[in-house]
């Protein structure tokens, strides 16, 4: 016989709210000043070098910004650049990976653990790493590609103005594909096999089980991760700062990037929270056009 | 005449294996690299004409980064701070996607707004403030610090994909076991999660590799060098005039293998098919 | 309830004998941050703080290595939230954001007590007095790496030519070295991060101007000999560099040396260690910049670390007869010599391993010259990081890739100083 359980005085109504509540707690103790402390520095100046010209300063910092910065709009271009073609080419790679592994098949697990190895690989060495391949004259990159006859002379592929984007953006791809590829994989599995067998009863082929199963069942996590992975790229800076340092002449100064150097290199915390806040912004729109785009919400809603 | 079955054989390897081994290579050169570059001497490795296979072998790098960087201390560090701040993210992770998932409430857009907001500002810009807390809590230069930070920053991320993850699974499975008298809890714990599993499975894995691979925080909220982690340690064999490529790449192989064995163990359960039968009947 | 009194009774026992001892205190522990931490120099930290430690009875020293790259946030955040450690060993280059800041402790009336005070190097004093606006001392400089050419012998050698000694066989070697189409250049030049403070060393000594600003405060930087000099040096680039150049750092600049790629590199007496690695005593030289159109020698502080006591400190007394036992003539040349670097106690300059050393001696014997002559960078004026660190490398990097003429482009070096300069005798 069951244990029936006493009506434990929960109203189903609080649940949800108590599930949420360590989450709110930590939250609210951890960030609320600090993010509120960049908005704040963001109408001061900030200067570590000049600290007896602190002050409130109003709107300058974002004046300064939009009228009398020309590398901020080249960096705003390059973040959008970079962000539209990393996460692009992520999801398409990392998603067809997924696909590829999802079906135990021999070999399959050797498969996954090399795939999943560059995600694994701390950012120290990852920037190191793809900073001394591409060496001009003692990087094993041109030396392979020199050797077999595929190019003439050593690139400089963080020198030259026309490849510093690309190999920046290869370096990131290496690492970001695999991020995709686990996320999208856990999220095939729950989608029951028979379903893709019924369909193949049924005369659809793989690409008619891809549309109609496959989709539906990932596109959630698609939404989700493909926005969050977004929002991570936008402000990721380790690597472009190691590879090129932002050159050749600002080519590869995303927004986040100059952020960096403004407030960390040259310690000019006001103008740099002005950046912040305007990054935050951006996402911020961002994030609300996307979802709404994607008819997130509006997905079933299990009511109990 | 090829046959049906040779026919299917060919497709199977032009469709499935050709292109995972080209993209087994393609991630595997570079990994390539970095374990020859820690097995080569010194002036092997930034060197022409370059060396493809060390010759001859060393492990120096291996002791040296083992013994005189301090890494067998930054490794216990790592693992313990990557190992509780994993647990309780992915315990909090899961209530929040659940809440998400199966509930309709108040706030809960507004909840994840605030969720996704926490990750729109760089975390440079946090430190500072956030030391500020910590100070004031006396948590500095102890493993705690860093492991309430990671919880926090990493939940957002871990939520919403758990509650991807949760949708994904028809609320009918629940349903039917709370029919059969299961309390909520109950159907959650017996029916719920053993299906979730690979999602638990792939939130562990990000939670603790973000955690085992953060830097900056690591740095800046510890004071003294015993508390360092493996990512402080790696970066100190960068200099200001020096770069020592071999204990680097030595160093991350050693940090890289925990992280291995534990996706070795949690792919496991990214098996496909495990809700096959659960929904039937 | 006997058992349980009695264990009560030893358990607050031990709580108090722990309390005793607590309270009964140690010795007062110091912290020291070391800015560059790695194997190349805590091994050495770590032996003289334990010589330090076992050799008096008042104090405690302990040492923390902080990784260069993120040294100088990691300090900032300190000062920011008042945790600084108790000394710190930094780079000169931000004493003036820190005495902005006015985080550290004045040294003067423990350096005028000292005895020894008078083996410390005057120039250098000098330069860390001229940090602040007062001429306090905050700051007092140990070690220091000066700028010079490293240089292959060994493919010099193979290319029938010497050591160059004048401007004009530097830029003769370069282009005889040069051998694009193999993958082999004369120089590498540095144009991403570090690299206007690599060149001003360079202008100056071609150039041999003995003052950053000239007498009416004007930046001296766009002088027509250095414009002269740079168009030469910029005429280099990827006919005789590599491409890659333009965002060379430290890095990629002492990879394309030490493989061979490059056989001459600016750069200075801190690189001595990754050469040695790398490289046999023979295939490798260090070369003081050749004589200037003046005939005389000049020389740029290049890169001074120092001694401080920040302002947290309990201890300064303490704190003192540390960086005092740092500074002895047995300390500082244990130090200097084990990372290759000058040492600052004049004493040591005696000593055999100065003059084994061929890096430091050559640099010694130049700075010895009585031609040479220190030309000052104005390190003490707020904005010198922003103009080297933000406003001048790209522009650089827009000269090398022919977007920006060299005269535009020192003019607007020249401007930005002279302002900042005019603003800072202006009182700020």
């Amino acid at each position: 016989m069951m244990k029936t359980k006493k009506t434990v005085g929960i109203p189903k109504r609080t649940i949800p709210y108590i599930l949420i509540a360590p989450t709110i707690f930590l939250f609210v103790c951890l960030l609320v000043y600090p993010l509120g402390n960049v908005f704040y520095l963001s109408f001061q100046n900030r200067l570590l070098s000049r600290p007896k010209l602190d002050g409130f300063v109003g709107f300058l910092n974002y004046l300064k910004l939009f009228t009398d910065d020309p590398v901020f709009w080249e960096a705003l271009w390059n973040s959008f650049r970079w962000v539209f073609i990393e996460v692009g080419l992520q999801l398409v790679f990392g998603v067809s990976l997924a696909l590829l592994l999802k079906r135990k098949f021999k070999g399959c697990g050797v498969f996954r653990a090399i795939l999943f190895l560059p995600w694994a690989l701390s950012g120290v060495l990852v920037s190191m790493l793809w900073s001394m391949m591409y060496f001009e004259n003692v990087g094993v990159l041109n030396d392979i590609l020199q050797k077999t006859g595929i190019i003439q002379s050593a690139i400089s592929w963080t020198g030259n103005i026309q490849t510093a984007f690309w190999a920046v953006v290869i370096a990131e791809l290496w690492r970001g594909i695999p991020f995709f590829a686990i996320m999208v994989l856990a999220s095939l599995q729950s989608i029951p096999n028979e379903l893709y067998e019924a369909c193949r009863v049924d005369g659809g082929g793989a690409i008619m089980g891809f549309v109609h199963i496959t989709l539906p069942y990932i596109k959630e996590t698609v939404v989700l991760t493909t926005l969050l992975r977004t929002v991570w790229e936008f402000n990721s800076v380790d690597l472009i700062l190691n590879l090129t340092g932002g050159g050749p002449i600002h080519k590869t100064t995303t927004l986040a990037v100059y952020l960096a150097n403004t407030a960390r290199r040259d310690g000019d915390f006001g103008y740099g929270s002005a950046i912040a806040v305007v990054s935050f912004f951006i996402l911020l729109l961002f994030a609300f056009a996307y979802l709404k785009l994607s008819g997130f919400n509006e997905e079933g809603d299990t009511v109990k | 005449m090829i046959s049906l079955r040779q026919n299917k054989n060919l497709k199977k390897f032009l469709c499935l294996y050709l292109p995972l081994i080209i993209a087994s290579i393609w991630t595997l050169f570079p990994l390539y690299w970095t374990v020859i570059t820690s097995l080569k001497t010194s002036n092997q490795i930034v060197s022409k004409p370059i060396t493809y296979f060390p010759s001859p072998v060393v492990l120096e790098h291996y002791a040296k980064a083992w013994n005189v960087g301090g890494f067998s201390r930054y490794f216990l560090n790592s693992l313990f701070v990557s190992l509780v701040s994993t647990l309780f993210t992915v315990v909090f992770a899961t209530m929040d996607g659940y809440a998400m998932a199966r509930y309709k409430f108040k706030g809960k857009y507004l909840f994840l707004i605030l969720l996704l907001c926490t990750q729109f500002v760089p975390t440079a810009m946090l430190i500072i403030p956030l030391f500020v807390i910590y100070n004031k809590l006396s948590m500095i230069n102890t493993p705690w610090s860093l492991i309430i930070t990671y919880i926090t920053f990493h939940i957002p991320f871990n939520a919403t994909l758990m509650s991807t993850f949760i949708k994904g699974i028809p609320d009918s499975l629940e349903e039917a076991a709370m029919v059969d008298g299961c309390s909520r809890k109950q159907a959650f714990a017996h029916v719920l999660l053993p299906v979730l599993l690979p999602g638990v499975a792939a939130i562990s894995a990000y939670s603790f590799i973000s955690s085992w691979n953060e830097y900056l925080y690591a740095l800046m909220f510890t004071t003294s060098s015993r508390n360092y982690t493996l990512p402080v340690g790696l970066s100190m064999m960068i200099g200001e005039y020096s770069i020592n490529y071999g204990q680097l790449t030595a160093g991350s192989v050693i940090a890289l293998c925990p992280v291995v064995l534990m996706f070795m163990y949690v792919q496991k359960f990214m098996v496909s098919g495990l809700s096959a039968g659960a929904v039937k009947g | 309830m006997k058992r349980k009194k009695l264990f009560v009774c030893c358990i607050l026992l031990f709580a108090c004998t722990f309390a005793f001892a607590q309270g009964k205190s140690e010795k007062p522990t110091l912290t020291f941050w070391d800015e560059n931490a790695g194997e190349t120099r805590t091994p050495y930290y770590q032996e003289l703080i334990n010589r330090f430690n076992s050799s008096q009875d008042r104090v405690t020293v302990i040492y923390e290595g902080i990784p260069s790259s993120s040294a100088k946030e990691k300090y900032d955040v300190a000062i920011a939230t008042k945790t600084t450690p108790d000394i710190g060993h930094c780079n000169a280059a931000w004493g003036s954001n820190w005495l902005a800041q006015e985080c550290l402790v004045p040294l003067d009336n423990y350096f005028d007590s000292w005895p020894e005070s008078a083996d410390i190097n005057k120039n250098y004093l000098t330069l860390n007095r001229n940090l602040d606006s007062q001429n306090r001392l905050f700051l007092i400089t140990d070690t220091v790496s000066t700028p010079l050419m490293w240089v292959r012998t060994d493919l010099l050698k193979n290319a029938g030519i010497g050591i160059p000694r004048t401007w004009d066989e530097f830029f003769n070697a370069v282009k005889v070295l040069s051998d694009k189409k193999n993958g082999f250049y004369g120089f590498s030049l540095r144009g991403g991060s570090g690299s206007c403070v690599e060149l001003q060393h360079v202008l100056y000594a071609y150039s041999g101007i003995p003052t950053y600003f000239d007498k009416n405060g004007k930046c001296t930087i766009n002088a027509p000999e250095h414009v002269e000099f740079l168009k030469k040096l910029v005429s280099l680039y990827n006919v005789y560099t590599s491409e890659s150049d333009i965002t060379n750092g430290y890095k990629e600049m002492v990879a394309a040396f030490d493989g061979g790629s490059a056989a001459m590199i600016f750069h200075n007496t801190g690189s001595k260690a990754e050469h040695a690695n790398a490289l046999k005593p023979d295939q490798y030289q260090a070369v003081s910049f050749p004589v200037s159109k003046q005939g005389t020698y000049s020389y740029t502080a290049g890169s001074q670390g120092g001694y401080c006591i920040f302002t947290t400190c309990k201890y300064p007394d303490e704190a003192w007869e540390f960086i005092k036992f740092m500074l002895s003539e047995e300390s500082n040349s244990y130090f200097n010599e084990k990372i290759g670097q000058i040492p600052m106690n004049n004493k040591v300059l005696s000593e055999n391993w100065v003059a084994a050393s061929q890096c430091t001696s050559e640099a010694l014997s130049t700075l010895a010259n009585p031609q040479c002559h220190l030309v000052e960078q104005p390190k003490y004026l707020p904005e010198y990081s922003k103009i080297m660190n933000t406003l001048t490398p790209p522009n650089f990097q827009a000269v090398l890739a022919g977007e920006m003429t060299v005269e535009k482009f020192l003019d607007t070096w020249a401007d930005a100083f002279t302002e900042a300069y005019a603003k800072y005798k202006t009182g700020k």
